[in-house]
């Protein structure tokens, strides 16, 4: 029988010129954007600056971090912006960090002179709590050189408390928390530290085309120990390292994250380190901490292989109650997330998340794990950014960008890549920190970001909704953010876990304000707090698509 | 409705004949070329264009496209070099070494699904090729394709029975399917073949965790961290090795060389970074130090006085002359160039490593205790300075001090020979008998007929235990 199509298909076969092409997927169809750009538009005036870009000294390409976090306590979360600046300052004065205000009709304004937070060294991260226990939020800055803490006096203004607290390491800070360690009920600061350097003890190094370029930081065989401040009490604290077990540990530390791992009721610590085994600091309370990664699973990945880790967030991805970890890591090796079996045992699934090949060609820094669309189910947010010259390069004016990667949780197991980043279109920048909050308060979570030797972003959501919403704001009972307080939402079956942190992505702070994407649920139902010194308390039923203030005492006690 | 079918027809029929030339005769390609070539280095440039103009020579020459393709690939320049490998593969698609290749070529390129794509494609067509199948194997294993992977890892062991690489990647399927005891037996298998093997140590870490041996399972995670898989080597790879002549990828292989111990290789490579960069002096530094290896001492000196004069300051450069000075016997000038390495670097733990070692020399172990400490603070992971640190204790009579430092620095390298002799030793003459054993138990797992096995058993059994 004579069929002509065959014929057609022979045919094709037979165009044969060019090599065989692998099967691409299908278009995706064209998908409404989930995020836009409106940093400039909402008055977020912020060019970061690194110093000279031909010197290739190494903390110029690291970048810095920004938190949220509401200063005046207007209920609207406001925007602090780490400067770097110039390790060799000329006689020019150079821009520092800013405060950004926000006035509540998205827009914000720059407030960095009346609060007196500019910095003075070459900033790289920071953190927000309540370390004095006087209700209102206070800021730490790490540098490359001695950290800052800002004490918020109140009426829009911060003192300069580092000398007086005692908390100014003078390593090369990058991420950083407040956190009650020895739970004795104030907050203690955790320290994370990179490389030793010294411009003194730079040295060169070569992109793989041979020309300058910067280095990795094994190439400096100088990694750091972090640093536990303990509170002390009246507005002093005192290095608790040494007693804690970190003396003796080294890390080329970039990544916090602080979340009660194996379920104790104390909260833990996880150090990512770029190109060195991870550390998971395990509380066994009264100020002692146990490096147990390695045995836990969670120091390497699968492979046995050191990652080079940057970004870290804790979230409850598969929904059954515990923390589990993603972090970001460097082109080639993928993005890394970690399983946990509710004892604090973590278990590299990367190879299911789907997410293996899209990581791959990036260099992940900040990172986070918000439900964007609402359709109750986590979503993962990745800023990259190149630390060395690769061929090809997205930019020409910036050798170094890479474009920012959205994925839409499928099913807490599985992930999908949006197209551009929820963008309408690919946004190039070395990304570094990134910070998440709902700062206009329509429900869903927006993202700042900052690119390293470039300008400030503000990514607005604005995903089409796939169901309901509610943020839920846990206070203390001196009225500040409850840090490490413990939500489990119950709505029909399921059961939404949250924590509150501050201290998450890379070197940066996201809005402590818990959001929960609920999904088609409409009525959310009863709130379940653990405080931070282990009572109980239940509030609600809570409505959907509302914010909720949660304050410790007010609420129906459990035992 | 006829005339359509017609019609049909008649365009299917124009087509085949329009293509009938494409069947009879190979087609040519125009040979791929760098749209950027500035910075390369010159030798790379002369090899690529010795290999472009032997494809314009022959455009149809399916070996010569593959060539060029195996030069980018070999100094890391991928798309070139996928682009080549599709030339030769439409001119020669039975070559299914290329699209090997071309998946390497792709993947580096961050074209990871059209990479694994051709990969697929190339292990079907090489069921017996141990390095497609190991390939294919760890690519789908790291993608979570668990059976998948266990068919590849299975061809590529019938090609090679018993080879740890293999074995090892069966095992790290049975992790993933969380099948603890199959994953311990084959580790301990592959472990067999080759007990230095990193990654077969991470596996069987991780089937003991699995199996609640969290005790044993922690000295072989720690024997693990860091692993590296033995890529197997194909039939392209010795030419590979040949065409990588980027700085990159000289630096990358000297310094491979001597980290492997390997110094004359190191010092060939060296030479030709510094021929190359003259003006750079850490060529010249990795030079001299590698040529103070070979015990060439001489001429390293010539090489490390360039390396001062382009950098005087440079820590590392002070750190290999001090070297120099201790392999010549020149104790005062060794410990003053080490002196000037702690000076310039002293963030760097090896600056005081050089000057604990010039201490030694000099047997001065209380400035060898002292460094070696500020050393430790530095670099606390270095198990070389926990078991010298074990060793000047003991110099200094602090027998206690020196064991708990040998103890420490077994707990992060507990196969290290050196250790564990220093343990046994250190046990026999605190009388602590257990420990000794414990120790020479390790050591006769791993070096049984080494000498110094053989003296520790002896003294253990003249002591009566």
């Amino acid at each position: 029988m004579f069929a002509p199509g065959r014929l057609l298909c022979l045919a094709a076969l037979c165009a044969c010129g060019k090599p065989a092409q692998d099967a691409t997927p299908p278009a995706a169809a064209p998908e409404a954007p989930w995020f836009e750009e409106v940093a400039r538009a909402s008055g977020l005036e912020f060019q970061h600056v690194r110093g000279l870009t031909q010197r290739f000294w190494f903390p110029e390409i690291m970048g810095s971090g920004l938190c949220w976090f509401d200063y005046d306590d207007d209920g609207r979360p406001d925007l602090f912006v780490v400067q770097s600046g110039d390790l060799e300052p000329g006689a020019q004065p150079l821009p520092g960090c800013k405060l950004f205000h926000n006035l509540g009709d998205g827009r914000f304004e720059d407030v960095t002179a009346q609060a007196g937070v500019a910095g003075h060294g070459y900033g790289m991260g920071c953190t927000a709590g309540d370390y004095d226990g006087d209700g209102r939020v206070d800021l730490y800055v790490t540098c490359v050189g001695p950290n800052i803490l800002y004490h918020n006096d109140g009426g829009g203004r911060f003192s300069d408390v580092t000398s007086a607290a005692g908390v100014g390491d003078a390593g090369w800070g990058t991420s950083c928390g407040f956190v009650d360690i020895d739970g004795d009920g104030d907050l203690d600061l955790f320290v994370v530290n990179y490389v030793r350097w010294r411009k003194q003890t730079e040295i060169p190094c070569k992109s793989p085309y041979g020309e300058r370029d910067y280095c990795a930081p094994n190439n400096y065989n100088a990694p750091s120990q972090c640093v536990l401040y303990l509170n002390d009490g009246g507005g002093h604290f005192h290095d608790g390292s040494a007693q804690a077990g970190l003396a003796a540990a080294f890390g080329n530390g970039l990544g916090l994250a602080l979340a009660d791992f194996d379920g104790d009721g104390r909260t833990d610590v996880y150090v990512s380190n770029d190109g060195m085994p991870n550390q998971l600091w395990i509380n066994r309370g009264g100020g002692k901490l146990v490096d147990e990664a390695l045995l836990r699973g969670c120091a390497v990945n699968r492979n046995g292989a050191s990652q080079a880790s940057m970004g870290t967030v804790v979230a409850d991805f598969d929904q059954d109650g515990d923390a589990d970890l993603f972090i970001t890591n460097l082109r080639g090796e993928s993005t890394t997330l970690y399983d946990n079996d509710g004892k604090g045992n973590l278990r590299d699934v990367s190879s299911r998340t789907g997410m293996m090949t899209a990581s791959q060609s990036m260099t992940g820094f900040g990172d986070g794990a918000f439900d964007f669309d609402l359709d109750g189910v986590l979503d993962l947010f990745v800023v990259n950014g190149r630390v060395g010259f690769w061929k090809p390069y997205y930019s020409a004016t910036d050798l170094y960008a890479e474009p920012k990667q959205l994925f839409r949780g499928v099913d807490g197991k599985r992930f999908e890549e949006v197209p551009h980043g929820g963008l309408s279109a690919d946004l190039y920048g070395t990304s570094r920190g990134a910070a998440f909050a709902d700062y206009d308060g329509d429900g869903d979570i927006d993202v700042a970001v900052v690119e390293n030797n470039g300008p400030l972003r503000l990514l607005r959501n604005c995903a089409p909704r796939k169901g309901h919403w509610v943020e839920l704001d846990l206070r203390n009972r001196a009225g500040a953010p409850a840090l490490a307080a413990r939500v489990s939402l119950q709505s029909g079956a399921r059961t939404f876990t949250r924590e509150v942190r501050v201290c998450s992505s890379y070197a940066s702070a996201d809005d402590p304000r818990v959001h929960i994407g609920l999904g088609a649920l409409a009525q959310p139902g009863m709130a379940s707090v653990r405080w931070p010194d282990g009572t109980r308390e239940s509030f609600g039923p809570l409505a959907a698509d509302a914010l909720h203030v949660l304050k410790q005492g007010a609420g129906s006690p459990v035992r | 409705m006829l005339f359509h079918s017609m019609r049909r027809v008649l365009i299917a029929l124009t087509l085949l004949l329009s293509c009938l030339p494409c069947a009879c005769r190979k087609p040519s390609f125009e040979p791929a070329v760098l749209s950027e070539t500035r910075e390369l280095d010159a030798e790379v440039l002369q090899l690529i264009e010795q290999k472009v103009a032997a494809v314009r020579a022959a455009p149809g020459d399916a070996r010569a496209h593959a060539d060029l393709g195996l030069v980018y690939e070999a100094n890391g320049l991928w798309d070139a070099s996928e682009q080549s490998f599709g030339h030769a593969l439409a001119i020669e698609p039975s070559n299914s070494i290329w699209l090997y290749h071309r998946a390497l070529a792709l993947r580096e390129g961050g074209q990871s699904a059209a990479a694994l794509a051709a990969l697929r494609s190339a292990a079907e067509q090489r069921p017996k090729d141990a390095a497609v199948q190991q390939r294919l194997g760890q690519w789908l294993l790291d993608g979570g394709d668990a059976d998948g992977a266990h068919a590849a890892f299975s061809k590529a062991l019938e090609c090679r029975p018993d080879q740890p690489e293999f074995l090892t990647g069966l095992a790290g399927v049975e992790i993933a399917r969380g099948r603890w005891s199959e994953a311990f037996a084959l580790a301990k298998r592959a472990l067999k073949g080759n007990p230095g093997y990193a990654p077969g140590h991470f596996v069987a870490g991780q089937a003991l965790q699995g199996l609640g041996r969290s005790e044993e399972a922690k000295p072989q995670l720690a024997a693990g961290l860091n692993a590296k898989v033995n890529w197997c080597q194909d039939e392209l790879s010795r030419d590979f090795d040949s065409y990588q002549l980027t700085t990159n990828a000289l630096a990358t292989g000297a310094a491979s060389a001597n980290v492997q111990g390997n110094y004359a290789r190191a010092v060939e490579l060296y030479e030709k970074l510094a021929q190359r960069k003259p003006e750079d002096a850490d060529m010249q530094n990795n030079l001299g130090a590698n040529l103070i290896e070979l015990g060439r001492l001489d001429r390293a000196a010539e090489v490390l006085g360039k390396a001062l004069a382009l950098a005087p300051q440079s820590f590392a450069v002070h750190l290999n002359l001090s070297e120099l000075y201790l392999r010549q016997k020149l104790l005062p000038e060794a410990r003053d160039a080490a002196q000037k390495a702690v000076d310039r670097g002293g963030t760097v733990g090896r600056t005081h490593y050089q000057l604990a070692k010039v201490f030694a020399a000099q047997n001065d172990q209380d400035g060898r205790y002292r460094e070696l400490k500020a050393a430790a603070a530095l670099d606390a992971r270095d198990t070389r300075l926990l078991f010298d640190l074990g060793d000047t204790c003991w110099r200094l009579g602090r027998l206690e001090e020196a064991r708990a430092f040998a103890r420490k620095g077994l707990e992060l390298e507990p196969n290290s020979l050196a250790g564990r002799l220093m343990q046994g030793v250190f046990a026999l003459q605190a009388s602590d008998f257990d420990e000794a054993r414990a120790a020479l138990a390790v050591l006769e797992r791993l070096a049984p007929q080494d000498q110094k096995t053989v003296a520790l058993r002896e003294q253990l059994q003249k002591s009566g235990h």
